[in-house]
């Protein structure tokens, strides 16, 4: 098709006629050009005789054929895998949290009266202020389901347990409280956060990040951004739940549901960056087994709390 | 070649490939929790087994490529194992690899037809794409409206075959109903393209066995002496197959960004020499409805 907008039925037709009348293409080949044939001939680097090899095989054989057009068809738009720098897709919460931000921390008499710590605390507080359903800001609503559901499940599972109850509150209280980095403080946050809601089963209501204001001060907030406080956060709240699965050894399902979300948030461009995250995601990716990889994940998480 | 170290995890958990990732799932799967899963999945069997996925990679090509290739396999593996791997009618298989996207988008995945439109535009004309769409339709009146849709899509493949041994003589062979059986479905598309509206497809089809008669040896001698290049006839289906925009070809062949317009032109020439050999006319194509 040209790129002007004609759109012209006659030579569209007569290129129909000549494809279909002249194909001479069969289904298969014995020995297909493999993944990395392709992907060298798309990066035009091939020698003549392996090029007219494996034009050979894109024209003639409809198997390789669709995997040629499947490439084009994604690497020729403007997913450019080379070229094309990260364009963030907005949602709107954090679309309003930066434009708040941006006020707070451009507001002269406000940043310097306040600090720039006060100005992020301020910034989230706002933001939940303005949307009446409080609904938690996760990294997705999908993986917020994902929290809910088996969070109801867990609490269901460990008060039919006597005693798991207490090992997760024990969890909780050997969490010193001294000084720690400001994403330590946030994901112990998190942590807390989800352990008490489980406990309480009060999963409709995360109060996050309200309730977060009790464990981290607004004033020990310095640095991180809200897309790094809300990662951070989230990963104490992953934590949360799956220290009881992991105790209880009967939830493997649950546990394997769960790696996905450890993988996404700890692969996260903010998180993956920090040295003291980076072994967790290779105790993660490590694992053969899904089960005892995120229980490595979840005793690695907790040693970095209480450290 | 010597193979090559790469760092795969460095590539994978860059900001701009998982961003990447996610925009070509969601324009496989749309906005939502299926492209999110896709995401999962496809991360999942990169890093599996200590990325085995990737370790065959020999240097051949630039490592971000290869890996493109491998994370679209996964995505195809991905809605494999979710929607099945139905069987589109032979027909519009033999229209090349688009109609079966577009077929799979519209009337499997129930996909919104503008949504798909637009996702699909980017490196086609839009016009050319709501043309696949109004032929898929007017041939597949179920499309995107049954419960069962891959029932239905054989179903119809099986009325369409049914249809054509009716027009077929009796002492005919195999191999030369499968011929006839290719024109008529090839005359139903050409009729298809010029109606306006998708047309009536039973009188259509009527009309398209009384034509039949009347074409088939020209279409014969036409195949036999078109002569194309394995080149000519990629860039040709590229083309007018897939409705990837020149500038595309251009960039995908590693080619001037003028030179399929003019390798385009040049087949055109071939073509219509040969249709003037065999006494072939668009116009006869054009046919009424009985």
């Amino acid at each position: 098709m040209t790129e002007s907008d004609e759109f012209d039925k006659d030579k569209y037709a007569v290129a129909q006629l000549a494809l279909q009348l002249s194909d001479k293409s069969v289904r298969s080949e014995t020995n297909p050009p493999s993944d990395e044939d392709l992907a060298a001939f798309y990066d035009n680097q091939l020698n003549e005789e392996q090029r007219q090899r494996i034009l050979f095989s894109i024209v003639n054989h409809k198997e390789t054929y669709s995997r040629w057009v499947q490439l084009v068809d994604t690497l020729g738009s403007n997913i450019d895998i080379e070229e094309k720098s990260e364009v963030k897709i907005p949602n709107p919460l954090s679309a309003l949290l930066e434009k708040v931000k941006n006020w707070c921390q451009n507001g002269d008499n406000f940043s310097n009266a306040f600090g720039s710590g006060l100005a992020t605390a301020m910034v989230i507080l706002f933001a939940v202020l303005l949307i009446p359903t409080q609904k938690p800001v996760n990294l997705s609503d999908k993986l917020s389901e994902y929290y809910e559901n088996i969070a109801i499940n867990i609490a269901n599972q460990s008060l039919q347990k006597p005693g798991l109850a207490d090992l997760f509150s024990e969890q909780r209280s050997i969490i010193p409280d001294k000084e720690k980095a400001e994403f330590v403080k946030i994901m112990q946050t998190g942590f807390l956060v989800g352990a008490q809601d489980i406990q309480q089963e009060e999963f409709a209501k995360w109060g996050y990040p309200i309730k977060s204001f009790s464990v981290v001060k607004p004033s020990e907030l310095n640095k991180l951004t809200i897309e790094e406080y809300n990662n951070y956060f989230e990963l104490g709240r992953l934590a949360a739940i799956t220290a009881l699965p992991c105790a209880m050894n009967t939830e493997r399902e649950t546990l394997i549901k769960l790696y996905p979300i450890a993988q996404s948030l700890l692969t996260q461009e903010n998180v993956v960056k920090n040295a003291k995250i980076m072994p967790l995601l290779k105790t993660l990716l490590d694992k053969k087994n899904k089960v005892s990889a995120v229980c490595s994940f979840n005793e690695k998480i907790k040693t970095l709390l209480i450290g | 070649m010597a193979e090559q170290m790469v760092n795969w995890q460095d590539i994978i958990f860059d900001s701009a490939w998982l961003a990447n990732l996610d925009r070509l799932t969601t324009r496989r799967f749309g906005e939502g929790g299926l492209a999110e899963e896709a995401s999962t999945y496809v991360l999942e069997c990169l890093s599996k087994n200590d990325w085995q996925a990737l370790s065959h990679f020999k240097g051949q090509a630039k490592p971000k490529t290869f890996l493109h290739t491998i994370t679209l396999n996964f995505i195809e593996e991905f809605s494999r194992k979710r929607f099945g791997r139905p069987r589109p009618p032979e027909w519009l298989k033999r229209q090349g690899d688009f109609w079966i996207q577009v077929w799979k988008f519209i009337c499997l995945e129930r996909q919104i037809t503008q949504t798909v439109i637009d996702r699909l535009s980017d490196v086609r004309d839009s016009l050319y794409v709501k043309d696949v769409i109004r032929t898929i339709k007017a041939r597949l009146p179920w499309c995107g409206s049954s419960a069962k849709e891959v029932s239905t899509a054989t179903l119809q493949q099986q009325e369409d075959e049914n249809n054509l041994e009716e027009i077929l003589p009796d002492n005919d062979t195999p191999e030369k109903a499968l011929f006839e059986a290719q024109y008529a479905d090839l005359l139903l598309m050409l009729n298809l393209i010029f109606a306006e509206g998708g047309g009536d497809s039973e009188n259509t089809f009527d009309a398209v066995a009384s034509n039949l008669q009347t074409v088939s040896e020209k279409f014969t001698l036409f195949n036999q002496r078109l002569e194309l290049s394995d080149e000519e006839r990629l860039i040709l289906k590229m083309t007018y197959q897939e409705g990837l925009k020149r500038s595309v070809v251009a960039k995908t062949l590693g080619m001037q960004a003028h030179l399929p317009g003019r390798i385009l032109k040049r087949i055109f020439h071939k073509i219509h020499d040969t249709m003037d050999q065999c006494d072939l006319n668009i116009e006869d194509f054009k046919f009424e409805s009985v």
